[in-house]
């Protein structure tokens, strides 16, 4: 099955993400992650979708199944991400029942906040930190992922929202600074309608 | 040498070129900038936390050996910090190596470090393919390197901070930073530009040497 990269959903995320990153990052970064996928779903012929693949990496040939991990993540977790994100106007507020869970298990907005802000600070060399829902137990958590690994890699945890913290992601605009890139994500990028409305897909 | 005094503060090396000129076309001065800056992070972290363990007199490659293999130091297998430890340790000596490696108006290899490297790889060529397809095929952070390993030159790939140095066996004779921040503000995602331009900065006296001292470590069977 060929991944499609779908388009962007906004045209620009300025002036809290510069245009040449989000040209770089979604033309180059995540336009060859999807090229090289469906190149090695091609080559060992696979016929299944990229999500079912990354949940049950076991079922690629072990010849190309980190090749199949590094570069389906990759295609995966930015299509995410480009979701996580959305112009300031219309990133909306935290629904009702999100908000709740978010004070229930954190303590406090805030709370939830740093404790992602330091996940994404912490991810030591490239990755991803994440909130995450339990759909057994509905409980919220933070988790982070080295390089392209991702929550549905086990299938435990479901991604509401994520950061990408490699370098390529902020280096242009930030430079060494990740901790301000990581707070203008927080205050003025993330999609809080986007992360309700997975929320309540595991209500 | 990095370890042959006593000092109270791990610190960046001088480096020659880092006068905001840039470096022969391979990186921008404020590429090298910008840098320096992650080094300099990595030493202060690292002096905050070899305090901790009462390790601010060790040379940093004792402090990478011991914080990699806890069976060496007990106390420090104990520290809640130890990977933190690692890392900015591994970062300091991986970053200083890099920047030895590197210098202006680079010189022709010497006709013996040609020599063992054509022995090696083949040819001069096959050696710089060979390394550029590493490097190109490493995923994630990390750093591309020669290392003189069992009476052989070889290339390896090592992930976010690791280092041939926590091993007793790996030589470092070559490293390249492979960490986005190394190139993106000149290169952008254009990795394999910046693999074939960064040849014309190599200081390949500097690499003979690196090898001539690693064979020597190689065949001490008693030095630390």
């Amino acid at each position: 099955m060929v991944y499609e990269q779908a388009p962007l959903p906004y045209k620009s995320l300025e002036p809290h993400y510069d245009d040449r990153t989000l040209d770089v990052h979604y033309n180059k970064h995540h336009t060859a992650y999807c090229t090289k996928v469906n190149a090695a779903f091609k080559e060992v012929g696979i016929d299944k979708d990229l999500e079912y693949v990354l949940g049950h990496l076991d079922e690629v040939p072990e010849a190309k199944r980190q090749f199949v991990a590094n570069n389906g993540g990759g295609a995966w977790n930015h299509t995410f991400f480009w979701k996580c994100m959305a112009p300031e106007s219309q990133r909306g507020e935290m629904s009702a029942p999100l908000k709740a869970a978010i004070d229930r298990d954190f303590g406090s907005f805030e709370k939830f906040i740093e404790e992602f802000s330091n996940a994404a600070a912490t991810q030591f060399g490239s990755g991803w930190a994440w909130l995450v829902v339990d759909p057994a137990t509905k409980k919220l958590s933070i988790m982070k992922t080295l390089n392209q690994a991702t929550p549905i890699n086990e299938g435990k945890f479901k991604p509401l929202l994520t950061i990408d913290v490699w370098e390529h992601a902020y280096y242009l605009h930030w430079t060494s600074d990740r901790p301000g890139w990581i707070k203008t994500f927080c205050h003025h990028l993330a999609n809080w309608n986007f992360v309700s409305a997975e929320f309540a897909k595991y209500q | 040498m990095l370890s042959t005094f006593t000092r109270t503060l791990f610190a960046m090396p001088p480096v020659a070129y880092m006068d905001g000129h840039g470096l022969d076309g391979v990186f921008s001065g404020h590429q090298l900038d910008l840098h320096a800056l992650h080094h300099k992070a990595y030493v202060n972290k690292l002096n905050k936390l070899a305090k901790q363990v009462n390790m601010q007199d060790a040379s940093v490659e004792q402090v990478i050996f011991e914080a990699a293999n806890p069976e060496a130091n007990s106390s420090l297998a104990a520290f809640p910090q130890r990977k933190q430890l690692f890392n900015n340790a591994a970062q300091h000596f991986n970053h200083s190596f890099f920047w030895s490696c590197m210098t202006r108006n680079s010189r022709p290899m010497p006709p013996s470090l040609e020599t063992r490297i054509t022995e090696e790889f083949g040819s001069i060529d096959c050696f710089k393919r060979e390394w550029e397809t590493a490097a190109m095929q490493h995923f994630g952070s990390g750093w591309c390197w020669l290392v003189e390993h069992e009476g052989e030159l070889k290339i390896v790939t090592t992930s976010n901070a690791d280092t041939p140095v926590a091993t007793l066996d790996m030589f470092p004779v070559l490293c390249q930073d492979l960490w986005e921040h190394a190139f993106y503000v000149d290169y952008e995602n254009r990795k394999i530009e910046y693999f074939k331009k960064w040849w014309d900065s190599v200081d390949w006296d500097q690499v003979w040497s690196n090898v001539i001292e690693a064979q020597a470590k190689a065949s001490c069977t008693v030095c630390v």
